[in-house]
């Protein structure tokens, strides 16, 4: 256990002694203050809007329709998840490949340590790191609260989604990193296999085919989309952790190939 | 302490390591020899854990290497032929890390840090990033983490390569000082440093020992770069 809180900490040194950190922190929230920004503005449009039209018809006409769960808060969430599908594959791409390039990785297989817990280490350690990025967006939802009163229910599935999501990214990426030297070929499998996995459900709409169906569960937005609109379905909660499993399993066996112990 | 019985190694077709055994005693200096891709470099791999034989195996301090790998790498120190340093780590905090991932009790780190950095000369240094440093001190910097968990077996893959005369000096007589309680395994290619360090040379060429002698015996009719040249210059296949 020490091992891997040695591992850990060493991943997250690396992480906020290197620029990289910063610049994808940077990135990522303007993005996400951009995407909360949009879809407030979207709302408050609307809003205005219905309520006019509310006071002519003398009730709630349509004004009921809309609430900032659906209309703020689901789609800003998703358009994070959309900003991780590119800075994740960045992020994990030098993880392992860096250690196998620079020849560091011979300190940690001569070191006594298991390949578990290199893995370990180095999935908590990123994901710890990935989590913390997200952190300051609760801050937007925050203001809502204090200015309206949304469900807070949607809001916590809504994170819990994300960060399932880069749970399963940074398993990815981490099984990416460990085919190669190169960050560049890393980012880019990363990246193509979670994209792939992103848009998957595109497939739906020619129905009625078993094959199609299996790839549609396959889809990360299938599972996603439910727990952003604040739903909690423990088939989406065995999706991911199994997705997770499977990635940290191939991981494994990557790592073996190349003479882990 | 070490005994390496019938290594190979095989790279798909191409043979690296053919068959190698041999044996170090307690308290010997080894000085592992041979030309370039004679599979030096991939037998301490495979003794240190790095690479997986393709079969044979290895005790060290009587653990095999494949059946308690653990154990056996709690007990050496390892420096590649690129030391394996963290180049955006300070001096300090990298050899923190070693200290920690090698497991070396928590009321010893401080005392194993300090003592690794005083036998490497690295206290100047020690809040520069690794990457802002020469060549040599990178190399002092592995040394130091090979050695700062005071392992009973020491293997080095080149150690005084790209140090300055005074320096290297100071890693020989730092060698001969832990060879009293550590065996050590030292491949290189300056002979003269084998022939005042090492008790005992084992001579490998094309994957295979070609000689595995006390330098006093070999050194007795002629110099030990006659006896490397004459054994190399022989056909690889043997």
């Amino acid at each position: 256990m020490s091992t891997i809180i040695v591992l850990i900490k060493k991943e997250l040194k690396q992480f906020f002694i290197s620029p990289i950190a910063y610049v994808v922190m940077m990135i990522y929230l303007t993005l996400s203050g951009f995407f909360f920004y949009t879809n407030m503005e979207r709302f408050s449009f609307y809003y205005k809007r219905l309520k006019t039209m509310a006071q002519y018809s003398q009730g709630q006409g349509d004004l009921a329709m809309i609430n900032l769960n659906e209309m703020v808060i689901a789609p800003a969430l998703f358009n994070m998840v959309f900003v991780f599908l590119f800075i994740i594959p960045l992020i994990m791409m030098k993880s392992l490949a860096e250690e196998q390039r620079q020849k560091t990785d011979e300190l940690l297989r001569t070191s006594p340590l298991t390949v578990n817990q290199m893995i370990a280490g180095k999935y908590l350690g990123s994901l710890l790191f990935i989590m913390g990025i997200i952190l300051p967006t609760v801050i937007y939802q925050g203001l809502l609260f204090y200015f309206s009163s949304p469900e807070l229910g949607p809001v916590i599935t809504g994170y819990l989604g994300i960060i399932l999501f880069i749970a399963a990214g940074v398993s990815v990426g981490l099984f990416a990193s460990s085919l190669t030297e190169n960050q560049i070929i890393a980012a880019v499998i990363a990246f193509v296999v979670l994209l792939f996995l992103f848009i998957i459900n595109l497939l739906q709409v020619t129905e009625g085919n078993i094959f199609i169906s299996v790839l549609t569960y396959l889809s990360v937005t299938e599972h996603l989309t439910n727990m952003l609109r604040g739903s909690l379905d423990t088939r989406d909660l065995v999706y991911f952790f199994s997705f997770i499993l499977f990635f940290l399993f191939l991981t494994k066996q990557s790592m073996t190939a190349k003479g882990w112990r | 302490m070490i005994k390496v019985d019938h290594l190979v190694k095989n790279y798909g077709p191409y043979a690296a390591v053919k068959d190698i055994s041999f044996e170090v005693q307690p308290g010997e200096i080894l000085g592992f020899l041979g030309p370039n891709g004679a599979g030096k470099t991939t037998t301490m791999r495979m003794i240190t854990g790095v690479l997986p034989p393709t079969s044979g195996t290895a005790t060290i301090d009587g653990f095999d290497i494949l059946e308690n790998p653990l154990e056996v790498k709690k007990r050496i120190g390892y420096l590649p032929e690129t030391p394996p340093v963290y180049f955006d780590f300070t001096v300090q905090d990298y050899l923190k890390f070693v200290t920690e991932i090698k497991q070396v009790p928590k009321v010893e780190q401080k005392d194993n840090l300090a003592w690794a950095m005083e036998k490497c000369s690295l206290q100047d240094v020690r809040h520069r990033l690794i990457g802002n440093l020469s060549k040599g001190f990178r190399q002092r910097v592995g040394l130091a983490g090979a050695i700062i968990n005071k392992p009973k077996v020491l293997i080095l893959d080149e150690p005084t390569v790209g140090l300055d005369p005074k320096q290297i000096r100071e890693i020989r007589s730092m060698i001969q000082e832990l060879s009293q309680d550590h065996t050590i395994v030292l491949s290189t290619h300056i002979l003269p440093e084998v022939s005042l360090i090492c008790n005992r040379a084992t001579i490998i060429h094309g994957g295979r020992v070609v000689l595995d002698e006390k330098i006093d015996e070999m050194t007795k009719t002629q110099s030990l770069e006659e006896v490397f040249i004459e054994l190399i210059s022989k056909d690889g296949e043997v």
